[in-house]
C-alpha cells in the first residue's frame, strides 16, 4: 500500500478550505452555504489528520473526530434553520431576503 | 451627644422606608430626645467644674493631624446645646403630628436628626474646623428641608437660594480660617485666642481682615445684612422646620461663632457687626410690618432679632446676645409652632388677610400665639423676652446714646408689627369655619415653650453668671421706663391702628428691594457675561471635537451594513493580509 506524503494532504486541505470560502461567499442558495461551511471544516480535519500523521501522533485523529462531532451538531442545526427559513421566505436563496 | 441624631439618621436614612411611620416618629424623636436628656446629665454632673467657669475637653480622634475630632464644652457650649436640644426635642413632637399627613415621613426626620447633629458638632466643636463642618453640616440640612416639600412651586428656588447665600458667607468663613491657620498654626479654638490676645495686640491689618472675613460667615448664616434674602424664601419648608431651623438654632450659629471668637474683635469691628446689626434689625421690623404672610412676619422678625443679637455682640457683650438668643429660641419656636397649629387649621393657608376671630374658634393657639407675641414685643417684667431685651438696652445705653436710640425704636417696631400681626390673625371678623383640634403632640410642645417664655427671665441671674457676664449695671431705670414704654406703646398703637387700616408699600413688603437691587447689580450683569463667555475659543475648540467626534461616529457606522456577506469578505481579506505579512516577515 502506497502512502501519501502528508505534505499533499496539507495542500488537498488547503484547497478544499479555499472552495468552501469561496462557496460560502458567492452561493446564494442556504444548502450550498451549509455544504461549502461543512467542506471548510472536513479541510480542518484533514490538516489536522495530515500534521498528526506527520508527527507520528494520534492527537490529530481525536480532534478530527471532535471536529466531526461539532460539524454534525451544526449541520442539523443548520438544516433546521434552512427548513424554517423556506418556510417563512417561500425560497432559499439569501439575497431574496436582503432585497426583499 | 451628636452620636444619637447621628445614629437615628442613619437609621431612617437606610431603613426609614420599610418602617411604619409609629417607629420613624419614634426614632426620630428619641434620638433628639435623649440627646437632651444627655446633655443634662453632663450639666448637672458638671455643674460646679462649668459654674467656676473652666471647660471640659475631649479629643475623640485626630482627624487632620495636627487637627482633631475634639468637643469643648464651656457655659457658652452648653447653653447654646441645652437651649438646641431642648427646642429640637419639642419641636420632633410636635412635628410627629404635623406631619402626620405627609407620605414621606422617614426622609423628614432624617434630615431633622441630622440637624441636630450638625448642630451640635458646630456647637461643641474644639477648633475652627470641625465648627465649619458642623456649619456645613446644618447648612445642608437647611437646604435639604426647605426643599422638603419639592414639588411645591417655589420651593426648589428658595432651597437654591437659600444654599447659595449661605455659601457665599461660608466662603469667607473658611477664607478666616485659612488666615487664623497661617497665623497662628494652629486652628483650635482656644489656643489660638489665647495666642490672639498676646500677638494681635496692635492694630494689624491681617487681624482686621481676618475678624472681617469671620464676620462674613457669620453674616451668610445669620440671615444679616447684606446676605438676608434667603430667610423670608425659605419660609416655604415645613413650618416646624422654619421653627427649628429658621428661628430657634441654625441662624444663631452666626451669633454664636461670634461669641465664640469674640476675643478676636478689635474696636472698629466691632463697630461694623454693630452697624450690620442695628440696619439689620431695623429693615428686618418694617419689612415685617408690611407683609402679609403670617411666616413671613416671623422670618422678619427673627432677621431683626438676630439683628439685635449682633448689636449686643457689637457693643461688647456677647453674654446679653446669648441670654437674648436663649430666650428668643423659646419665643420664636413658640410663635412659629403655634402658627403651624393655625396653618394647620385653615388648611395651610397663612395669609393673614384671610384670617381674623380666630380667638374665639382656637383659645389654645391663642393663647400661645399671644404669649409669645408678648415676649417677642417685651412686654415688661412678664415675659422672658423683655428681660433680654432690656438686658441689651442697658448695654447700649452705656455704650452710647445714639445706639440706644436704635434699640429702643427697634422695640417700638417689633412691638408694632407683632401686635399687627396678632390684631390680624385672631382679632376682627371670622372668615373660617375651624374644626381643627391640636392633639397632645402639639399642645405638650406649645405648653413648655410658653412657660420657657414666660419663665426664663427668672433665671437671668443663673445664665449671665454662667457665661461670667459682669452684671452690675441695673438700676437704670430711666431705660427699663423707656424700653417698657416703647413695647407698650407700640403695641396699643398696634391695637388701635390695624383693625382697621391696611397698610402695605411695596418697598416695604419686598424687604427694602434687596432681591431686585441684587437683581441688577450681580444676577443680571452675571448672565449677560455668562452669555459672552458662551462663544469664547475653549467653546468653539470644545464643539469642533464634538464635530469631530459625530463625523467619524458617521463614517464607522456605515460599515455596519447588516449583509454577513460583506462582513465574511471582510474577515477573509484580513485574515489572508495578516497570513501574507507573517509569511512576509
Amino acid at each position: 500500500m502506497t502512502t501519501i506524503p502528508w505534505e499533499l494532504s496539507l495542500m488537498l486541505a488547503g484547497i478544499l478550505f479555499a472552495l468552501g470560502i469561496f462557496g460560502l461567499l458567492f452561493r446564494q442558495n442556504l444548502i450550498f452555504i451549509l455544504l461549502s461551511l461543512e467542506l471548510m471544516l472536513n479541510a480542518c480535519g484533514l490538516a489536522f489528520v495530515a500534521i498528526g500523521s506527520s508527527l507520528k501522533e494520534a492527537d490529530g485523529q481525536v480532534m478530527f473526530l471532535l471536529i466531526l462531532a461539532v460539524s454534525a451538531a451544526e449541520v442539523a442545526l443548520g438544516l433546521a434553520l434552512a427548513i424554517k427559513y423556506e418556510q417563512h421566505f417561500g425560497t432559499l436563496e439569501l439575497e431574496a431576503r436582503e432585497r426583499g | 451627644m451628636p452620636a444619637l441624631p447621628l445614629c437615628g439618621f442613619l437609621f431612617l436614612l437606610f431603613f426609614g422606608a420599610h418602617c411604619s411611620r409609629l417607629i420613624v416618629a419614634t426614632i426620630g424623636v428619641l434620638s433628639i430626645a435623649l440627646s437632651f436628656f444627655m446633655t443634662v446629665g453632663i450639666t448637672v454632673a458638671n455643674s460646679a467644674l462649668l459654674l467656676s467657669g473652666k471647660a471640659i475637653e475631649e479629643i475623640l480622634w485626630a482627624w487632620i493631624p495636627p487637627i482633631n475630632i475634639g468637643f469643648y464644652l464651656d457655659s457658652l457650649s452648653l447653653l447654646m446645646s441645652l437651649v438646641v436640644t431642648l427646642v429640637s426635642t419639642l419641636i420632633a413632637l410636635y412635628s410627629v403630628k404635623f406631619m402626620e399627613e405627609d407620605t414621606d415621613t422617614a426622609r423628614f426626620f432624617a434630615n431633622m436628626n441630622l440637624f441636630v447633629a450638625a448642630m451640635l458638632i458646630l456647637v461643641l466643636a474644639d477648633n475652627m474646623l470641625l465648627l465649619f463642618a458642623g456649619f456645613e453640616g446644618v447648612g445642608l440640612c437647611s437646604y435639604l428641608l426647605i426643599g422638603f416639600w419639592y414639588q411645591k412651586s417655589g420651593a426648589p428656588e428658595a432651597m437654591t437660594k437659600a444654599f447659595l447665600t449661605t455659601r457665599l458667607g461660608d466662603v469667607f468663613f473658611l477664607l478666616g480660617i485659612a488666615s487664623i491657620l497661617i497665623n497662628f498654626g494652629t486652628v483650635n479654638i482656644h489656643e489660638f485666642l489665647t495666642l490672639a490676645k498676646t500677638t494681635w495686640a496692635d492694630h494689624q491689618p491681617i487681624a482686621t481682615i481676618t475678624a472681617l472675613l469671620l464676620l462674613a460667615g457669620a453674616v451668610g448664616k445669620s440671615a444679616q445684612i447684606p446676605l438676608q434674602t434667603w430667610l423670608p424664601d425659605a419660609m416655604i419648608g415645613p413650618t416646624p422646620v422654619s421653627a427649628l431651623i429658621h428661628a430657634a438654632t441654625m441662624v444663631t450659629a452666626g451669633v454664636y461663632l461670634l461669641a465664640r471668637v469674640f476675643p478676636l474683635f478689635m474696636p472698629e469691628i466691632k463697630i461694623v457687626i454693630l452697624a450690620v446689626g442695628a440696619a439689620t434689625m431695623l429693615i428686618g421690623c418694617l419689612s415685617a410690618l408690611a407683609q402679609y404672610d403670617l411666616k413671613r412676619v416671623l422670618a422678619y422678625s427673627t432677621m431683626s432679632q438676630i439683628g439685635l443679637m449682633f448689636m449686643a455682640i457689637g457693643l461688647g457683650a456677647p453674654a446679653a446676645a446669648m441670654f437674648h438668643f436663649t430666650t428668643h429660641a423659646f419665643f420664636k419656636a413658640l410663635l412659629f409652632l403655634s402658627a403651624g397649629v393655625i396653618g394647620q387649621a385653615l388648611h395651610h393657608q397663612y395669609d393673614m388677610r384671610k384670617m381674623g376671630g380666630l380667638y374665639k374658634t382656637m383659645p389654645f393657639t391663642f393663647f400661645s400665639f399671644l404669649i409669645g407675641s408678648l415676649a417677642l414685643a417685651a412686654l415688661p417684667y412678664v415675659t422672658a423676652g423683655f428681660f433680654s431685651k432690656e438686658l441689651i438696652m442697658v448695654v447700649a445705653y452705656n455704650y452710647g446714646i445714639f445706639w440706644w436710640a436704635i434699640g429702643i425704636a427697634g422695640a417700638f417696631l417689633t412691638a408694632l408689627y407683632t401686635f399687627r400681626m396678632v390684631t390680624m390673625v385672631f382679632f376682627g371678623s371670622q372668615q373660617h369655619r375651624i374644626s381643627f383640634k391640636p392633639t397632645w403632640l402639639m399642645t405638650v410642645p406649645l405648653g413648655i415653650l410658653v412657660i420657657a417664655s414666660v419663665c426664663l427671665g427668672l433665671v437671668k441671674p443663673t445664665i449671665l453668671n454662667l457665661l461670667g457676664f459682669a452684671h452690675n449695671e441695673e438700676g437704670h431705670a430711666i431705660i427699663i421706663v423707656t424700653a417698657s414704654l416703647a413695647s407698650l406703646m407700640g403695641m396699643l398703637l398696634a391695637l388701635v391702628l390695624f383693625g382697621k387700616i391696611k397698610f402695605s408699600p411695596k418697598f416695604l413688603a419686598q424687604g427694602f428691594m434687596f432681591d431686585a437691587l441684587y437683581s441688577v447689580l450681580i444676577i443680571k450683569p452675571y448672565n449677560s457675561l455668562a452669555f459672552i463667555l458662551k462663544q469664547d475659543c475653549f467653546t468653539a475648540l470644545y464643539e469642533a471635537l464634538i464635530r469631530l467626534t459625530v463625523y467619524f461616529h458617521h463614517l464607522a457606522g456605515r460599515t455596519q451594513t447588516g449583509r454577513l456577506r460583506q462582513y465574511l469578505t471582510v474577515v477573509v481579506a484580513s485574515a489572508i493580509a495578516v497570513m501574507g505579512l507573517m509569511v512576509l516577515s
